[in-house]
């Protein structure tokens, strides 16, 4: 299936609500055609907001700006702009079948009923509901609603998809199969869409590009692997995955760095900088006996180990090491940094 | 093991005795029902027998109290009808818009629930009768002191007006419950208004249409108050009733017709809880 | 959050006839409160302001105002008395009779006033003494309005909350008097406030069943109400009216204050 591919332009969009509370900030965003752009961040960062305005469910303030492509949808209402739209809680018709809760947007747009049922078929083919067709929602599984869900928005052949926390309603196991298939489709599919979640796993497994979001800004912007080695907030590095802030100390001469456990790790290009940033996976602990830095707390996870390492210059360190390591709570240990593993953000922490 | 006995002992006590304060709290409410209206209604309800059981179906077997009952049910759907439309469009406009002194109206339009049904009779004399409003303006128009209170248009407009603060209050509760997201959903697929009126609304209010109807229906059969003080040439069956005991004594007659009357209301009304839950008593 | 989802090209037609509705509710309210203050009804406003009708009916049927309150009031607290017992039992109740039971009771509500008023008579009519006072108001009342009571409470005390705590106070050595009367009723509050409000509402403005049981002696507001429509002038029967607005209302507008107040300050 085949669908047309719109570039996004979002310009000036802000949001006020009328108890004066400032929902999004003055945000710019251009979105490649074809590109999957996921808008993460807290509840209340304004992701939403912006992905209804996208919508046309909510009126941006004054001077927005929004074109899929050559078109200013800007004063389009929601009906005419040709998007797709996926709900959190999926929204299904309870009266409605599958089949026709899929062709319901074809059928009120007057396409000819063979052709309504050809696509519908075609869809229901592509999201694996066959033989679910004529069950009504209610007696559907989360998962199986989520592709109904799916489907009745692909099916009008829109310009823009747009999800809202699509999986959030889902339970862990079922989450993470969804997540991939969906990314899979979405991929197949090759449409424009922009994708909202507070979940980092979902948004780096299943979007091209992250805008990370933050009291109604747009933080930073790019890849989950940029957003990941190199942020530019320390709200941005806190948010995807763990990190340790630890503030810079001068040394006797005049150099600064970080003292930890014994082990000096300079630190010269933080100019303007107080505190460094490090993840717990880049530092390496061994048992060392007569070490100040002491395993104060452990918890097993499966594949990996989250330790809390207690050191007297920085404190408390969270530590992220592998599934076999055989440090127990209490234990002296010594800890291995590589100095280019230290994360300087563009604000202090 | 050997320590089981007595908890199980002290178990088997515990469940005895809340059993028994059960009883005792309910006793009190199953003695008063059962005096002051179990056994009078099976009394009322053996009576026509006295007279032979053929008086159970005289409703059906004599052309007047037929055509009374008759006369009651196409007022009552008539007014459930319109009720229903009139209450929807309200209730869901009050829902939707937002102004002020809202709730003050909402408020005032669910005020004459609480009018007896007599109050209500009263304003369509004001309204209708012949010294009323709408006669002294078409007199002074020249078209002669039109008076409508006193005939089925007077009894229409006063049931209307008992009926529509009920549908009011279960259409804007209805309204202020319905699932945004449906909506938006329709709206983001292209729908028309005129598609989500058939597709998200109707649906979604449905159960709320049949409870409502069905409670307007029955109160609407019910009605005595405001037919009595309009002392209607458009006989309905409750004044019907009346009539049979008051004036003719004829006990066993008004019984037969109550018992009639009281199970066409007891099975709309049954009809309403099925289909609406809780909204059905009192809501 | 955001509001007027309604589509604008809708909202003529339901603004008109939500206009329209307003008039046709509220108009002959008003339209019946400047009756009864005027002169003479068929020359209208005319003929001058007077409260001399409301004095005749404060002459009149001024016994009835009470009789109403009182009724009301009795009918309410009668209910609580037997129907948050009663509430209690059918909520905690795991036999089969109970269930039947709570079914039963809501039949004075599905049955025409009427025939449980025709029934009352039949059965008691005999009794002089019984018969000819308030009491037999009241019983009538009080079949009929205990359903509201009963189902409202016997809902609050299904709430899980509730039964979890029970079970909290049971483990800390509460008796059942004490478990009842300290933890349960408190945390019901504000339900046996809302049946009471309806319980009092519906007892003020009951006709059908009043009209059959009451004597001339035993009249309610409302009885005396039909009494003035049918012999009096209009004017009485405008006075009379206002009272009860004037009465009943603020009454209940005072009743439904305490109850939001209960449910603020009791609700969990």
């Amino acid at each position: 299936m085949e669908l047309e591919r719109t570039p996004i332009t979002i310009r000036q969009c802000a949001k006020t609500y009328p108890d004066g509370t400032r929902g999004l900030r003055p945000t710019d965003l251009d979105i490649e055609p074809g590109e999957v752009l996921a808008l993460l961040g807290p509840s209340g960062c304004g992701k939403t907001t912006l992905l209804r305005i996208v919508a046309g469910l909510e009126t941006p303030d004054a001077g927005a700006r929004i074109l899929f492509g050559d078109d200013d949808v800007t004063h389009v209402p929601v009906e005419k702009r040709g998007i797709g739209m996926v709900f959190q809680h999926y929204a299904l018709f309870p009266q409605m079948s599958v089949a026709a809760n899929i062709g319901y947007g074809l059928r009120i747009r007057g396409t000819p009923e063979p052709e309504v049922r050809r696509s519908v078929a075609e869809l229901i083919e592509l999201v694996r509901l066959k033989g679910l067709e004529h069950k009504r929602p209610a007696e559907l599984s989360g998962g199986q609603r989520q592709r109904v869900a799916l489907a009745r928005a692909i099916a009008v052949r829109p310009r823009v998809l747009l999800l809202d926390e699509p999986l959030t309603a889902l339970d862990a196991k079922l989450k993470e199969s969804l997540r991939d298939e969906l990314a899979e489709l979405l991929r197949r599919l090759h449409i424009t869409a922009i994708h909202v979640t507070h979940d980092q796993q979902e948004a780096m497994s299943i979007a091209d590009r992250l805008a990370v979001m933050q009291a109604g800004e747009v933080m930073q912007i790019g890849t989950a692997e940029d957003l990941y080695r190199a942020p530019r907030h320390s709200f941005v590095a806190s948010f995807l995955g763990r990190v340790n802030a630890l503030k810079l100390v001068t040394d006797g001469a005049g150099e600064r760095g970080i003292r930890l456990g014994g082990l000096w790790l300079p630190f010269a290009d933080g100019a303007g900088q107080d505190h460094v940033m490090l993840r717990p996976e880049d530092i390496q602990v061994k048992a060392s006996a007569g070490s100040a830095a002491r395993v104060s707390h452990r918890v097993f996870l499966g594949d990996r180990t989250h330790l809390r390492v207690t050191t007297l210059e920085v404190g408390d360190l969270l530590v992220d090491t592998t599934r076999d390591c055989p440090l127990r709570v209490g234990d002296e240990v010594a800890l291995t940094v590589e100095p280019r593993a230290l994360i300087t953000c563009g604000d202090a922490a | 093991m050997s320590g089981a006995s007595p908890v199980t002992a002290r178990a088997v006590y515990a469940g005895a005795a809340k059993a028994r304060w059960q009883l005792a709290c309910i006793a009190p409410a199953v003695a008063f029902f059962a005096a002051f209206w179990l056994l009078p209604i099976a009394r009322l309800i053996a009576l026509p027998a006295d007279k032979g059981w053929q008086t159970y179906f005289v409703v059906l077997t004599e052309a007047k109290y037929l055509t009374s009952l008759l006369n009651t049910l196409l007022l009552s759907l008539a007014v459930t009808a319109l009720t229903l439309v009139l209450g929807a469009a309200v209730g869901i406009f009050l829902a939707r818009t937002r102004f002020i002194g809202r709730r003050v109206l909402i408020s005032l339009l669910t005020l004459p629930l609480s009018f007896p049904g007599v109050i209500i009779g009263f304003f369509v004399i004001l309204l209708g009768g012949r010294q009323g409003v709408i006669a002294t303006l078409a007199d002074s128009l020249g078209l002669g002191r039109w008076t409508f209170a006193y005939g089925l248009l007077g009894l229409f407009l006063a049931y209307l007006y008992f009926s529509l603060p009920r549908a009011i209050a279960s259409y804007a509760a209805a309204a202020e419950a319905m699932d945004r997201a449906l909506e938006e959903a329709a709206r983001s697929l292209g729908a028309s208004r005129w598609h989500i009126i058939r597709d998200v609304w109707l649906p979604e209010l449905a159960p709320t249409t049949l409870a409502c109807g069905a409670i307007v229906f029955a109160t609407a059969m019910g009605a005595f108050g405001t037919a009595f003080t309009l002392a209607s040439k458009f006989e309905v069956i409750p004044i019907t009733i009346y009539n049979e005991f008051t004036n003719y004594a004829n006990f066993a007659l008004a019984a037969s017709l109550s018992i009639t009357l009281g199970l066409v209301t007891w099975a709309a009304l049954a009809l309403a809880r099925r289909l609406g839950g809780s909204a059905a008593l009192g809501a | 959050m955001s509001t007027a989802h309604f589509p604008k090209r809708g909202a003529p037609i339901l603004l008109a006839l939500t206009l329209l509705v307003v008039i046709f509710m509220i108009g002959p309210v008003l339209l019946s409160v400047s009756a009864g203050l005027m002169q003479n009804y068929s020359t209208g406003w005319r003929s001058g302001f007077t409260l001399r009708w409301l004095g005749e009916v404060w002459e009149n049927y001024g016994s009835t105002v009470m009789a109403s309150i009182l009724i009301a009031t009795a009918t309410v607290v009668g209910n609580i008395v037997l129907g948050v017992p009663c509430a209690y039992a059918l909520a905690r109740s795991r036999q089969r009779w109970t269930a039947w039971f709570e079914e039963l009771m809501t039949l004075p509500v599905a049955v025409p006033g009427l025939a449980t008023a025709l029934a009352l008579i039949l059965a008691y009519g005999q009794l002089r003494g019984f018969r000819q006072s308030f009491l037999f108001v009241l019983v009538g009342h009080m079949v009929f309005t205990l359903p509201f009571m009963v189902r409202t409470v016997a809902a609050a005390f299904r709430r899980y909350e509730l039964i979890a705590l029970e079970e909290a106070a049971s483990t800390l050595g509460a008796s059942f008097g004490q478990r009842f009367m300290g933890v349960l009723v408190p945390a019901v509050f504000p339900a046996i406030v809302s049946g009471a409000l309806m319980v009092f509402t519906l007892s003020i403005g009951e006709f059908n069943l009043t009209w059959m049981l009451h004597t001339p002696l035993t009249r309610t507001l409302p009885v005396g109400l039909a009494d003035s429509y049918a012999s009096m002038r209009i004017e009485i029967g405008s006075a009379y009216t206002l009272i009860f607005l004037f009465v009943v209302l603020p009454l209940l507008w005072l009743l439904q204050l305490a109850a939001s107040l209960a449910e603020k300050r009791y609700g969990t």
